[in-house]
């Protein structure tokens, strides 16, 4: 893991335009949730029950939309290394995170560029689940050191 | 499905009466305070978040998070500190700042529930995204204070009809360094 490494530097040099990330991907189920939702306060019984699922129109208990953005954010953030920095993530939530799924963050380099010192990286963003789908499509804006 | 405050109207969204358009860039809440933020908060906000593998060191091993360029421990950019906070109207707010929810925003808000019902839309509220900037990190010992602003309102003709509400919260720590800025949007459908 990039992050438990004091050696490991991503330089705005070396980063190119169409690259993509490393990914972050996990098997989303009621533990996941659970533990979430514990850390948030946050029991919704959307996210812990199937009938509530259901009377929500779904097919039953779904995750949580924050789940998904602190998903895309250790993707970002193991990428950036303890030197870097995410600056902005933008995201939609597009569709439901169903029980089971397998979901996939993805990452592709758009843009780099220096603004007011600061180097930054643009990054088109997604969570894919099994089915190739992008449940949360999305840019986000990392900062990297430079070796100028 | 566009975000921020900034959206540009579309020909899809339906027309704000007078009484809903003015509720936009009213505020929500004012200064209200977390406890103080403590390792255990952080250390737990990241096994949740990368559960079922170990989180990244720097959340949770104090020797290995000082020789990082952080000095010490800090929390991830996603960390909520206002979790399990006890209701702004019972904890003391001498505590931890003054504030609270702004008088009539619980008015404003049922306001707006009450029209959204009359439009027809259902009662399921979810999670439709939204944009999050992140400034100076939270480390154990921050307290960290928000105000929030209610930044947009429209409602969309999909499937269903859909009633979007955003809400743009700033929070800032004991420093007054700014910490986050977050514009998130709910739906009810």
């Amino acid at each position: 893991m990039n992050l438990d490494d004091l050696g490991y530097v991503l330089y705005f040099e070396d980063v190119r335009e169409g690259q993509e990330l490393p990914r972050f991907e996990r098997l989303t189920t009621i533990e996941n949730w659970n533990r979430y939702a514990a850390v948030r306060d946050e029991y919704v019984m959307l996210h812990q029950d199937d009938d509530a699922g259901h009377r929500g129109g779904e097919r039953g208990a779904f995750g949580m939309g924050n789940l998904r953005q602190a998903y895309l954010n250790n993707m970002l953030r193991e990428c950036v290394g303890l030197r870097g920095a995410i600056r902005k993530i933008d995201f939609q939530h597009r569709a439901i995170n169903n029980k089971g799924d397998t979901l996939t963050t993805w990452g592709r380099v758009t843009r780099k560029y220096e603004e007011n010192g600061h180097f930054l990286v643009d990054v088109e963003i997604g969570v894919f689940n099994q089915d190739g789908v992008n449940i949360t499509p999305g840019m986000a804006t990392v900062e990297l050191p430079s070796r100028r | 499905m566009p975000v921020g405050a900034n959206r540009e109207a579309s020909s899809q969204d339906f027309e704000l009466p007078p009484e809903i358009q003015r509720l936009i860039g009213k505020q929500i809440s004012r200064l209200f305070s977390s406890p103080p933020v403590s390792e255990g908060d952080i250390r737990r906000w990241a096994i949740a978040t990368y559960w079922p593998e170990l989180p990244p060191r720097l959340f949770w091993d104090p020797q290995f998070a000082r020789e990082t360029p952080f000095g010490g421990i800090v929390a991830p950019e996603d960390f909520n500190p206002f979790a399990w906070r006890i209701d702004p109207e019972v904890w003391p707010p001498l505590a931890f700042g003054m504030g609270g929810p702004t008088p009539g925003a619980a008015a404003d808000q049922e306001l707006i529930n009450r029209w959204a019902t009359d439009l027809g839309i259902g009662n399921t509220g979810l999670n439709a995204g939204g944009t999050s900037q992140y400034f100076d990190r939270i480390r154990p010992g921050d307290v960290i204070t928000w105000e929030s602003v209610r930044s947009n309102i429209f409602v969309r003709q999909g499937k269903v009809r859909m009633l979007f509400t955003e809400t743009t919260m700033t929070w800032t720590n004991q420093f007054e360094k700014l910490v986050r800025i977050e514009a998130l949007i709910a739906l009810r459908r």
